[in-house]
């Protein structure tokens, strides 16, 4: 259609509304439905972090501490010196452009601040100012910018509408990479206090009691034992899930939504399939019952502690390593952070596949498997009996969730498992995908209801890849494995692409696994019919 | 709705001069759409011609091509409703007033003004306004199709809470427990 694009002398012409205002105005418009509520005083005193007060960001007073804005500069030059990416993230970047348009959100909103340009200048015109010779002597003509209660909360607006996917980092010539500069800006600011809710409830619940719901031990065991009798149900085997076994060779942790939310349950009644047909001597925990890492979105500090109850368990239980499940954020902090927070995990042994024999290597440091890592090896070694026309109900397309694929480059083993347990599926377009990936545009602690709106608009380049496969190639499911794409997809796709599912891939997994001792299937782990049942043994 | 048979029969005085204008009427009616973006973002919106690079402004393109076909053409009532139920439907998330989501349809009317006023083969002034009054109609459609998309976003906001323990209600269903959910749970804000 390029020939109805009006000439650029014409759009010349226009006179663009609103008026360019120049980026370092900070006043921001608090819209309803486009940021999430401030954090509850409980969840800030619950973790020890500054400031608990009740306060929202619509309140033109957001209550901060006399000293707020040295403590931010204190907090600045501090991490400064503690991360070196910090500083060259700071200093380097030219200008070039190359990242602008490739934010979800930017794509999204078409607010200008949302290119990663500039959401990581906002940040850098306050470093200029007050740790850069030019911008010391010459403030706004050196390219710096005061820091003020209005930067503040601009920070706050725009670091809230990053969700740290790290996209724009594979298109920028130098590396940088403005998830970074977000943490940075979400530290700082919780530093004074201003921390949202739906980040703060779940890392402090999670510190609590294990997990971002607050489950106690007893109803994380209601939990799993209905999925046990459910399976049992569907399939006719009633399979073991151990929790907080002592000495079980491997210990499983799973994003806890697996065990209350759907469609993540179904990934649980898929894995527990998994390992009983493998045998697989293995716990879960009613300690270490989550994955997700809403530490990643506060601070270095808070990563740190949560992370630390994964490795305290496998301690106490003395498994050998630790399998991981279809999990977002928990990889991106075993794989870029674990190790020089709470690692190497020498206690533990390298991770070997007691099935395949396969020595996971890439393992070696943090004694972590990804089950998709898991899952590939005993399918490629022979070892899984699938029919994948149990899965021929779903014309299956994926969706890299940002941790796996750009934090850790888990690409093709999630493929690889696909196409083995399913018949029919299909790519969405190359510029959307693996490294490449779009952003479900509610990650990083952003999928709260009252931001309903900034999720459409930043998820709007993914679904629009959806709506593409859907309409060509007639895809009804879009696999993933992400605990939050899981929660947060569906409600998307409802708006853009609707009647479209969303599964976990072990799911699709469990669906296919043909296991000794069970009954025909005439239903996938829904409860849906198969396109084609299957007669009962004997018939 | 119904043009002179003459405007809407292929070939009919006026209507060839019309079709050869459509592809500058509906540019023109982008240029102008584009206004309500800051400078950087309608630039974009109008370069970038890839619909993964570019789904807003790829959106735009093709639905308002698609509605100025439609405008001097028959108004096929189920292709201009999805034609501006795809504009509709990003500007309904937006930030914009009500006013501004759907006040681009009657951006049309300065577009066929200026395209239709100055060029050439110009069709007879009633053409225009016969034009102009199928502007308005697409206009209560798609306020219309706003209504119904902000409705859709209370509804799936709803369910979203909804169904983020839907096991848990569930197995206390099984329990036969009358509410609360399982002893032990804190069913505050969480993912
Ligand atoms: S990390 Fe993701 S959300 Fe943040 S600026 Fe980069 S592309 Fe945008
Ligand atoms: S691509 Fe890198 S160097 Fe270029 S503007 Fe973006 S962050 Fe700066």
């Amino acid at each position: 259609m390029a020939e109805e694009a009006p000439a650029p002398a014409e759009l010349a012409k226009v006179d663009y509304r609103p008026p360019a205002r120049d980026w370092r105005e900070p006043a921001v418009d608090f819209r309803r439905g486009t940021y999430c509520y401030g954090a509850a005083p409980k969840n800030l005193q619950y973790l020890g972090l500054p400031n608990p007060r009740p306060w929202q960001p619509h309140d033109a007073d957001w209550k901060l501490p006399p000293d707020w804005k040295q403590t931010i500069l204190a907090g600045m030059k501090d991490r400064l010196e503690r991360f070196r990416s910090f500083r060259l993230f700071m200093d380097i970047c030219v200008r070039c452009g190359a990242c602008a348009d490739k934010c979800h959100f930017y794509l999204g909103t078409g607010d200008p601040k949302n290119m990663p340009v500039l959401r990581a200048e906002l940040m850098r015109s306050v470093y200029r100012r007050y740790f850069t010779l030019p911008g010391r002597l010459l403030g706004r003509l050196g390219g710096g910018r005061e820091l003020t209660e209005d930067v503040l909360k601009e920070w706050f607006y725009y670091y809230h509408q990053c969700t740290e996917c790290r996209r724009c980092s594979v298109f920028c010539p130098f590396g940088i990479d403005t998830a970074e500069v977000t943490m940075m800006g979400r530290e700082l600011l919780t530093l004074v206090g201003c921390n949202i809710n739906w980040i703060l409830e779940p890392a402090a619940n999670c510190y609590r009691t294990g997990n971002h719901l607050g489950i106690q031990p007893h109803a994380f065991k209601d939990s799993v034992d209905f999925a046990v009798d459910e399976l049992e149900e569907m399939t006719g085997i009633r399979v073991e899930a151990p929790i907080n076994k002592k000495g079980a060779e491997i210990l499983y942790v799973i994003p806890s939504a697996e065990t209350f939310g759907t469609p993540h349950y179904y990934t649980l009644l898929g894995t527990l399939l998994l390992f009983h047909a493998i045998g697989l001597d293995y716990t879960l925990s009613a300690y270490a019952s989550e994955g997700g890492n809403f530490g990643l979105f506060t601070s270095h500090e808070v990563m740190k502690r949560l992370n630390a109850k994964i490795y305290a368990e496998a301690r106490r239980l003395g498994v050998k390593w630790i399998l991981g499940g279809e999990c977002g954020h928990m990889w991106r902090v075993v794989h870029q952070y674990m190790d020089t927070m709470n690692g190497p995990a020498d206690f533990l042994e390298e991770p070997v596949s007691p099935v395949t024999g396969t020595r996971f290597a890439q393992a070696r440091s943090t004694k972590m498997v990804h089950i998709c890592e898991f899952t590939a090896d005993l399918i490629r070694e022979g070892k899984l009996r699938v029919d994948p026309r149990r899965n021929d109900h779903w014309v299956a397309t994926f969706h890299d969730s940002c941790n796996p694929a750009r934090a850790m480059g888990l690409l093709e083993e999630p493929r690889f498992v696909l196409r083995s347990v399913c018949q029919r599926f299909h790519e969405m377009p190359e510029s959307t995908i693996r490294e490449r990936t779009f952003c479900c545009g509610s990650g990083s602690g952003l999928g709260t209801d009252e931001n309903f709106e900034m999720r459409m608009r930043g998820g709007f380049p993914r679904a629009n890849a959806v709506r593409h496969v859907r309409d060509r190639f007639g895809v009804n499911l879009v696999a993933c494995i992400c605990a939050i794409d899981k929660a947060t997809l569906p409600p998307l796709l409802e708006y853009w692409v609707p009647g479209m599912n969303v599964a976990g891939v072990h799911e699709l997994v469990g669906n296919a696994l043909v296991v000794e001792g069970e009954k025909a299937r005439t239903q996938d782990l829904r409860g849906q019919p198969l396109a084609s049942p299957e007669a009962p043994a004997g018939a | 709705m119904t043009l002179p048979a003459g405007a809407r029969a292929a070939g009919g005085p006026g209507l060839g001069a019309l079709a050869a204008r459509r592809s500058a009427i509906a540019g023109r009616w982008l240029a102008l759409t584009l206004e309500s973006y800051p400078a950087p973002t309608a630039r974009l919106l109008a370069r970038e011609s890839d619909p993964f690079r570019n789904p807003v402004g790829h959106t735009l393109r093709q639905a308002l091509s698609g509605l100025a076909e439609e405008l001097i053409g028959t108004m096929d009532p189920g292709r201009v409703t999805a034609l501006l139920d795809s504009v509709v439907r990003v500007r309904a998330v937006q930030a914009m007033s009500a006013g501004e989501a759907v006040g681009f349809v009657f951006l049309a009317r300065q577009a066929l003004r200026e395209e239709l006023g100055s060029g050439g083969g110009l069709p007879a002034a009633d053409g225009l306004g016969v034009l102009e009054a199928r502007v308005d109609e697409m206009a209560l459609s798609a306020f219309d199709l706003f209504m119904r998309c902000r409705e859709q976003i209370h509804a799936i906001r709803a369910g979203e809470a909804r169904g983020r323990t839907a096991l848990l209600d569930r197995i206390r269903e099984r329990e036969g427990r009358s509410g609360g959910g399982p002893a032990g749970m804190d069913r505050g804000a969480s993912p």
